[in-house]
């Protein structure tokens, strides 16, 4: 076959190739600087809220087998630092941009979402799931009273599609994702990162200075797959799989498990160009086996 | 644009107990590396995927040198790759050192800080600055040659005493008068620059260090490797990979 069409449409947003970044391990001008950004489908951003976060102590990062685990802690420079650099350098590419949004509370998720209301971000990715900070992100992410609590908070102040991430780290996914669909999402991506530990054995201490952090990375893919498929059988929303995407194979076979959409994280660390790698092997992979397009390869599902 | 290029390992060899010296052939054309910037080594099985960042010890041509200490399964790994196996790296990434226009140029470096200093010792010469070294060994000594080549003057530490001075680089130092145009460029363990940073003060004397920290990415994407510094009063968190390794000594908190 010669020519693999990928262009798909996720809640509403026209992309060029089902592959987006995950948010924490892309960073416009980094990122930019290793491949042309515009041959994404779509890029997500590091996690932001209203006002500026200092994240956690060092270290932040501690290798473990087929992946890593990290606790950076949602560093970052508030909402109006976003827009001036990250967004305004974004810009000059032509791919659709998805704010990834932190807060420790519903007001701050309802102030940063009207913070970038008038920006040019295609959609908001709601990050109730991030297993680092405390009191805030995960807390909505595993009750699925207050995850639909706060998706509706958002979504009634948002100008732009809510995605809303969950987090693997609860019993029942399935639970949380019926909620935020009946809170309204546009769409769901999952998932988040597994709390894991480490111990340092010469120094008996945790290596994270956090103590925890979130298991990424190849190792997860096995649970991510799991969840999307689940997922795809409890709510009708548009799914963005991801959780240990490295090549186009890993896509595939989330989009087979039902995601309509997938993104590459931690693989983008160990290798620049990851994300549009996974592209390319996405579009042969389909060659090779004669899928037209992306709907053609997710119905050939048999499960 | 930089990118992940597979070099060629020319030589890997013991210079000193686990310390190596790997020398990699680069494809044509491929980036000049600055002193005091580093390549990721992608070591790519599945216990090691993070990149390990190392810095530039010395770049002719197409022939880049590594130095490196092996302290971990990751550098061991490292140490048993045979001349001829492909290595993935990535372009030099960083920011590295800032040479003066004139004057005196200090090198202090200790342990695998040493290294780096090699290209800055050479660079510094081409520009003609009158270069010094300052090296503090824990016994074993290394890269001797390649100081003794750059450099106008070297003095020598051993935590041992087995040779030079019987002691550290700062303890070195104090014993020594500077000129007053003397620009110091350093890296070593954190104490050995938080030393260096009180010595630089109180003589006045401009201060470059180059930090390390766990990475994640090493090019500036997930922002695992911050340092802080106290610029203008006020704490500011910077990327290791990305803003630095190389900072304002005067600036860095050492915690
Ligand atoms: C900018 C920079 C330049 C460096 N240059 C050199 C050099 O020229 N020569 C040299 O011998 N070493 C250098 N290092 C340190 C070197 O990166 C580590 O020794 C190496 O990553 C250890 O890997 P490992 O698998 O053997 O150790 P392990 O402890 O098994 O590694 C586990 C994880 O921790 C990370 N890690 C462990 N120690 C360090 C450290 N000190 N700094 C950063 N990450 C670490 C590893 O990369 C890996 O992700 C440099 C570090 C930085 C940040
Ligand atoms: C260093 C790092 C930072 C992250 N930061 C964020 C973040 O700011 N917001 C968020 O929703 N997810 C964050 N994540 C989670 C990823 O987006 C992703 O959900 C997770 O890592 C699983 O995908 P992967 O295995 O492909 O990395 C981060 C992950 C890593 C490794
Ligand atoms: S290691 Fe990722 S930002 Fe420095």
């Amino acid at each position: 076959m010669s020519q693999v069409d990928l262009r798909t449409c996720f809640a509403g947003l026209s992309l060029k190739n089902p592959v987006m970044t995950a948010s924490g391990t892309f960073a416009a001008r980094e990122s930019g600087e290793f491949y042309d950004l515009s041959r994404l489908g779509a890029v997500i951003t590091k996690g932001v809220a209203a006002k500026p976060w200092p994240g956690n102590p060092t270290p932040r990062i501690a290798e473990t087998y087929g992946g890593m685990l990290n606790a950076v802690g949602l560093q970052n420079p508030g909402a109006e630092a976003y827009i001036e650099s990250e967004l305004s350098y974004l810009a000059q590419y032509d791919v659709p941009v998805i704010a990834n949004l932190a807060g420790h509370s519903v007001e701050e998720y309802v102030a940063v979402t009207e913070c970038l209301n008038e920006t040019s971000v295609a959609m908001f990715e709601l990050n109730i799931s991030c297993p680092n900070v405390k009191e805030g992100g995960i807390g909505f992410g595993t009750d699925p009273r207050m995850a639909a609590q706060v998706t509706e908070a958002v979504k009634r102040a948002a100008k732009k599609p809510v995605m809303v991430k969950l987090t693997p780290n609860v019993t029942d996914i399935t639970a949380i994702a019926r909620a935020v669909e009946d809170a309204g999402a546009d769409a769901i991506s999952l998932i988040n990162t597994l709390l894991g530990m480490r111990i340092d054995l010469k120094t008996k201490r945790p290596l994270l200075a956090n103590g925890t952090g979130g298991l990424s990375g190849p190792a997860i893919k096995p649970v991510a797959v799991r969840m999307v498929y689940q997922v795809r059988r409890a709510v009708k929303l548009p799914i963005l799989g991801l959780g240990g995407i490295c090549t186009g194979e890993d896509a595939a076979e989330f989009l087979l498990a039902g995601a309509d959409a997938v993104a590459v994280g931690t693989a983008a660390l160990v290798n620049p160009t990851a994300p549009v790698d996974v592209v390319e092997e996405l579009a042969a992979f389909m060659a090779r086996e004669g899928y037209a397009d992306v709907a053609a390869l997710k119905a050939a599902f048999v499960g | 644009m930089k990118r992940v290029i597979a070099a060629r390992l020319a030589e890997n060899a013991g210079l000193a107990p686990e310390i190596f010296r790997m020398v990699l052939r680069l494809p044509e054309g491929e980036m000049p590396a600055r002193a005091g910037q580093f390549v990721n080594v992608y070591l790519e099985d599945g216990a090691h995927l993070l990149p390990r960042p190392i810095s530039v010890c010395r770049q002719e041509g197409n022939a880049l040198t590594l130095v490196y200490r092996v302290i971990g399964a990751g550098t061991r790994r490292m140490a048993h790759l045979q001349p001829g196996a492909e290595v993935r790296i990535s372009s030099p990434l960083g920011n590295g050192y800032t040479l003066p226009e004139r004057g005196h140029v200090l090198l202090a470096g200790g342990g695998v800080g040493v290294p780096p200093l090699v290209q800055a010792a050479y660079e510094a010469k081409a520009k003609g600055l009158h270069v010094t070294a300052a090296l503090g060994y824990r016994d074993a000594l290394f890269l001797q040659r390649e100081f003794a080549d750059a450099c106008d003057a070297l003095a020598i530490a051993t935590e041992d005493g087995s040779a030079g001075f019987h002691g550290n680089v700062v303890q070195l130092l104090m014993a020594q008068a500077l000129p007053e145009d003397t620009a110091v460029l350093a890296c070593g363990p954190k104490p050995m620059l938080r030393a260096l940073q009180a010595f630089c003060a109180a003589r006045k004397l401009p201060l470059q260090v180059s930090l390390e920290e766990r990475m994640g990415c090493g090019y500036g994407a997930c922002v695992g490797c911050v340092c802080k510094l106290l610029r203008n009063g006020a704490i500011v968190q910077k990327r290791v990979c990305k803003d630095g390794p190389v900072f304002d000594g005067s600036e860095v908190v050492f915690e």
